[in-house]
């Protein structure tokens, strides 16, 4: 069923699916988003709720791209997880660059989250031969 | 598709996953539509918890469909599947006996789905005929076939242990209340569904695991690993979250990823 033989390569997908569903989960389905916005001290209004909603499909659907991963050959997902590298790295500048402006008290699980997502395309992306150049 | 040329087998299936997605996705992501459609239900937050469940359950099996749809059809899906959506059929003239509801979508959908699947089941070829496999659970990994075992047991204990306390889930779960409703959404997750799996474990240990069983649990565990994270994140500060159940089902996740890696590689 898998095609992936690396099975450390199997685990760090497995668990960016993972990942993906749980902030997915969390971003569509109102009463998590309600909890995320209540313990990120934003204001939960029905246009943030229903902007979070488009966020999380966009989430489940990378939880699908990975879930193909699984049960691709590895030359067939090449740009994917080329473009989730890519796409992971633009997430963490934004990030880091949010947090460090953040004032009062903040909570660094996305933070961490995003880095531990983006550190573990590029393990992948490096440990199954997908680079191409020096970089990517 | 369905690695048959029989074109009823294949509009039947087809059929059979666009009610599953339909339902999957009303329940896991539109409640506000499904009980506008069902008046009689309560719009409160146990049953939305329940009715959320029972939609990821319903994915699951959609998932299930699409793995036969690549690799072919299998009897586990049939011996699962017949039996749930008949107990499902008792569950529903049951809820709607108690509360008087008049929407028969929920109960003619199921019945058109139980008379497809036998069709597609007749179809096939499938004989009443169960053949040993040479080995328990037909495989010679000790780890799976006892972990497969366990899973059988926990099942059975769950069972039990709505019958001990049918309420015990809706009053240690923060958020949830113990209604009629509640207990009755409780019967169909805790008893009926629980059952189906009771049938295809069965089958499994008489005739080898099924690759589309394996898979279906696999992926329903991948959905609620990332629920009860959610779950337990979202309860609120003070409040005690219902550990046993979170427990109670993340063993059971881990039985079933477990047994899907290890297995893998047969199907």
């Amino acid at each position: 069923m898998i095609k992936i033989q690396d099975n450390v390569s199997v685990t760090i997908i497995s668990l960016l699916l993972l990942i993906s569903t749980f902030y997915g989960f969390m971003f569509v389905l109102d009463p998590f988003a309600n909890s995320f916005l209540e313990r990120t001290g934003q204001e939960a209004s029905a246009t943030t709720i229903e902007m979070m909603g488009n966020v999380g499909w966009i989430y489940l659907a990378m939880g699908i791209g990975y879930m193909m991963v699984l049960i691709a050959p590895t030359e067939q997902s090449t740009v994917f997880i080329r473009f989730m590298v890519i796409g992971s790295f633009i997430t963490l500048i934004r990030f880091i660059d949010l947090y460090a402006n953040a004032e009062g008290d903040v909570i660094y699980g996305p933070l961490i989250a995003t880095a531990l997502v983006f550190i573990g395309n590029a393990y992948v992306y490096n440990r199954l031969k997908m680079k191409v150049g020096v970089f990517l | 598709m369905f690695n048959t040329q029989d074109n009823v087998i294949r509009i039947g299936m087809f059929l059979i996953g666009l009610m599953l997605l339909m339902y999957g996705g009303m329940m896991t992501f539109n409640l506000e539509f499904f009980f506008s459609r069902y008046p009689t239900i309560n719009a409160d937050q146990t049953n939305s918890f329940f009715i959320t469940w029972t939609g990821i359950n319903t994915l699951a099996f959609l998932a299930g469909v699409y793995y036969m749809g690549y690799k072919g059809l299998q009897q586990g899906f049939f011996v699962f599947m017949i039996p749930l959506i008949i107990g499902n059929i008792i569950w529903i003239y049951m809820a709607m006996s108690a509360s008087g509801g008049d929407n028969y979508t929920g109960m003619i959908s199921q019945i058109a789905a139980l008379i497809i699947l036998l069709v597609v089941r007749q179809r096939a070829g499938y004989k009443f005929s169960y053949p040993k496999a040479a080995t328990a659970w037909g495989t010679d990994d000790k780890t799976s076939a006892n972990l497969l075992y366990l899973g059988a047991l926990l099942t059975v204990i769950g069972i039990v242990m709505y019958f001990v306390d049918p309420s015990a889930v809706l009053r240690d779960t923060a958020g949830l209340e113990v209604t009629a409703q509640g207990q009755h959404y409780a019967l169909g997750i805790f008893v009926l569904t629980p059952i189906a799996i009771l049938f295809a474990l069965a089958y499994q240990w008489r005739c080898g695991v099924q690759g589309v069983l394996l898979s279906m649990g696999a992926f329903w565990s991948a959905i609620m690993i990332a629920m009860i994270f959610n779950n337990l994140a979202a309860t609120a500060p003070g409040t005690e979250p219902n550990m046993l159940l979170a427990g109670f089902l993340m063993v059971n996740c881990i039985i079933n990823l477990t047994v899907f890696f290890r297995l893998q590689d047969k199907f």
